[in-house]
């Protein structure tokens, strides 16, 4: 099964690309996604992560509109046809 | 340090100075606060917004031209032609801190020329000028005739403040211009300029507002800490990278993003139009206001094609949602050209998008026969060959045009949402709150936005809280949108006089992404003076300033209640994120708590909030 990501902002600025589809199997997690992700774009990883390890609280992921804080975090679940979003910082 | 005001009454074409003192200024600041309290004290109640008795404040704040703490910008306060209580708008580019350099701290325009005139402050120095032959122009072709009679090109040096035809004309969306692309956009005070028959303003000179400061050291030491906050902080980063344009996807994402006339909340051509898009395709370079860091103005340029468009700036996020998302046009060069006509013409750009997209709903409507019969008529007929239906680029690049010289339909848009609306016999189709168009979040997805739009002093603004930080950025901690949580609230207060402040000192809102109250305190001693100045005194001003702003309204006898249109209140939104929400549940649980804090009752302050707030002279108008 498969669901759409998509990159915005800073984070697009590193992958270049705004949306794709990527194959996941049973129990995939959003944990398991930016895994994937940032071993293909390894300069991801500077900008989602702090030097402690943790998120960055700047940086957003969604699942489906919803923010993964809202869900279970890193450990959200994901289903074919999900719609993952990777965020960046932003105002306006 | 005395703020210098320059009263220009152009009923009898003289001017005199004002030179205001710690009593005043501790207490407001300048920018919006200080026009605030002046046109409270000075405008009478029930004025005609187009009248004599109508003053506007152009005025910057004692930070403004004095360091790269983002300070490149003024406040324009009035009476509302949109609104009918308090105005006020806020722009960057380079015009504040010209203004503080030839001479001024501030400009209130007083009664009313009969010819055209733009004004030349130099150095301290007042002059009148016909400008009969600038009437009728764009804003760009009248900088280059003030520039070719000033013998001034280069851009860099001096600013002018301008209007356009739209202004001319009265339109109730018309924008104050500055620096060609730069706006104070909202609540139409533009018009309020051009009926005192002025067309510009002309700002040149050699002060130095950094000499007039309390402790000129101790003051660039305060800014080098701010500013390395700011500049390293990764919204700010983001800002320059794509602009405010890149809230499009992220918006949309979260099903807030107001599409067809707000009857959707997400756009399925999003991408389109965001910032990510624009950077790939019409963006040509990056620029800021005065003394900014961040630099996160769009400077574009369409080279081919039907909408080909010369260098300029923008656009903006709102400008993109308003033209583009809620009247789902999804042509990117169209939006553009379309920023550019709109700047030239003075429009406010939200306003003037959201009213086409009404339009858009209402000319829908009358063709299934939903409007009474005889406005569906009129209606039709005055769209004429325009063809205003939800996507067409043609039409709303037609529709700038007509609205500016107010043509036939063009007569009815420039009057904004609500007017058209009501008078075409929909007024459902208009999202406003008092009269003026909301911005770019839909507040069933953000549910803070709902309170922050409906308590929002100058109507539908998303600028005196900028909720969508917490809600959906995680600044300074996430909150879940679509969750009633009354913490929230508490933020929104904060963030109303927080704001109040930044936009008297007066600072770019940008630096409230990556600095909070504390971080002026430093400024404030050592460019004042005010050696015990601190977070509670600046908490307590803004709190001050917000309520002059509701009082402002309580004396007019409207627009002080708090609620929002209803299609927000009881139209669940039929798809995304937030599928099936209204505003409803937030503002019935959110208002209470916000006047408990505030102490305010069904929208009016209590006589002892304004006891608390040093605000005696004004309980009068509680009475």
């Amino acid at each position: 099964m498969y669901i759409k990501v998509r990159y915005f902002g800073l984070v697009y600025s590193v992958t270049g690309i705004y949306e794709e589809e990527i194959l996941i199997e049973d129990g995939y997690t959003i944990s398991r996604l930016i895994k994937d992700i940032v071993d293909r774009f390894e300069d991801l990883s500077r900008l989602l992560f702090l030097e402690d390890g943790s998120l960055n609280p700047l940086y957003r992921i969604t699942v489906n509109g919803r923010d993964i804080e809202h869900l279970d975090g890193l450990e959200t679940r994901l289903s074919g046809g999900d719609v993952v979003a990777l965020i960046g910082p932003a105002g306006g | 340090m005395k703020f210098k005001l320059l009263r220009i009454d152009l009923t009898r074409m003289t001017s005199k100075v004002d030179e205001l003192g710690d009593d005043v200024i501790r207490k407001y600041i300048g920018g919006r606060g200080l026009g605030a309290y002046l046109a409270l004290k000075e405008i009478p109640k029930g004025a005609d917004p187009f009248g004599p008795e109508n003053k506007v404040y152009i005025l910057t704040g004692p930070l403004v031209g004095t360091a790269s703490v983002e300070s490149g910008r003024y406040h324009v306060v009035a009476k509302s032609p949109l609104t009918g209580i308090l105005g006020d708008a806020n722009s960057g580019g380079q015009f504040g801190p010209w203004l503080r350099f030839a001479g001024y701290d501030g400009v209130v325009l007083e009664g009313k020329s009969e010819d055209p005139v733009w004004i030349s402050i130099t150095n301290g120095e007042v002059k009148f000028h016909d400008a009969k032959k600038m009437w009728g122009k764009g804003v760009i072709h009248t900088e280059k005739m003030i520039r070719d009679e000033v013998g001034i090109h280069d851009e860099s040096i001096g600013s002018i403040l301008s209007v356009g035809p739209a202004a001319e004309n009265l339109s109730r969306i018309a924008a104050v211009m500055n620096d060609k692309y730069r706006a104070a956009g909202r609540a139409g005070l533009a018009s309020v300029i051009a009926s005192k028959g002025v067309k510009a303003i002309w700002a040149y000179g050699n002060r130095k507002p950094t000499e007039e400061l309390y402790d000129r050291k101790g003051f660039f030491d305060e800014a080098k800490k701010v500013i390395e906050k700011i500049k390293n902080h990764d919204i700010s980063k983001a800002l320059h990278q794509f602009g405010t344009a890149v809230l499009v996807n992220i918006i949309n994402e979260h099903g807030a993003f107001p599409t067809r006339n707000w009857q959707q909340g997400t756009f399925d051509k999003a991408y389109e139009i965001s910032g990510e898009k624009l950077a790939d395709t019409y963006l040509k370079a990056r620029k800021g206001c005065w003394g900014c860091v961040i630099l996160c103005s769009r400077v574009s340029e369409v080279e081919e094609g039907p909408f080909i468009t010369p260098l300029s700036e923008g656009p903006e996020y709102e400008t993109i949602w308003a033209n583009g998302g809620t009247t789902m046009i999804s042509e990117l060069a169209a939006l553009v050209k379309a920023n550019y006509l709109m700047n030239d013409m003075g429009f406010d750009t939200i306003s003037f998008g959201s009213t086409v997209a009404a339009l858009m709903e209402l000319y829908e409507r009358a063709l299934k026969g939903e409007l009474p019969e005889e406005k569906a008529k009129e209606l039709i007929e005055l769209a004429g060959d325009v063809n205003p239906v939800f996507g067409n680029p043609h039409a709303l690049i037609q529709l700038i045009w007509m609205a500016a010289y107010r043509n036939r339909i063009g007569d009815y848009v420039a009057e904004g949402a609500m007017r058209l609306a009501e008078y075409f016999g929909y007024p459902e189709a208009a999202i406003h709150v008092r009269g003026m168009e909301l911005p770019a979040y839909d507040p069933r997805g953000i549910n803070s936005m709902a309170l922050s739009y409906a308590t929002s002093n100058r109507g539908g603004c998303h600028l005196r809280a900028y909720a969508v930080s917490f809600d959906v950025l995680g600044v300074p901690k996430k909150f879940d949108p679509l969750v009633v949580d009354y913490e929230k609230v508490e933020l929104v207060k904060m963030q109303q006089d927080y704001f109040a402040f930044i936009d008297s000192v007066i600072v770019c809102k940008f630096n409230t992404f990556s600095t909070g109250p504390e971080d002026y305190i430093g400024l404030m001693k050592t460019a004042m003076g005010w050696e015990d100045y601190s977070v509670e005194e600046l908490m307590t001003t803004g709190e001050r300033i917000y309520n002059v702003e509701r009082l402002f309204a309580v004396r007019e006898g409207h627009g002080y209640q708090d609620t929002l249109p209803k299609r927000l209140m009881e139209t669940p939104l039929p798809d995304g994120p937030a599928k099936g929400k209204t505003t409803k549940e937030a503002i019935e649980k959110y208002l209470p708590e916000y006047y408990r804090i505030r102490g305010w009752s069904d929208g009016k302050p209590l006589p002892e909030t304004l006891d608390k707030l040093g605000l005696q002279e004004f309980k009068y108008i509680l009475s």
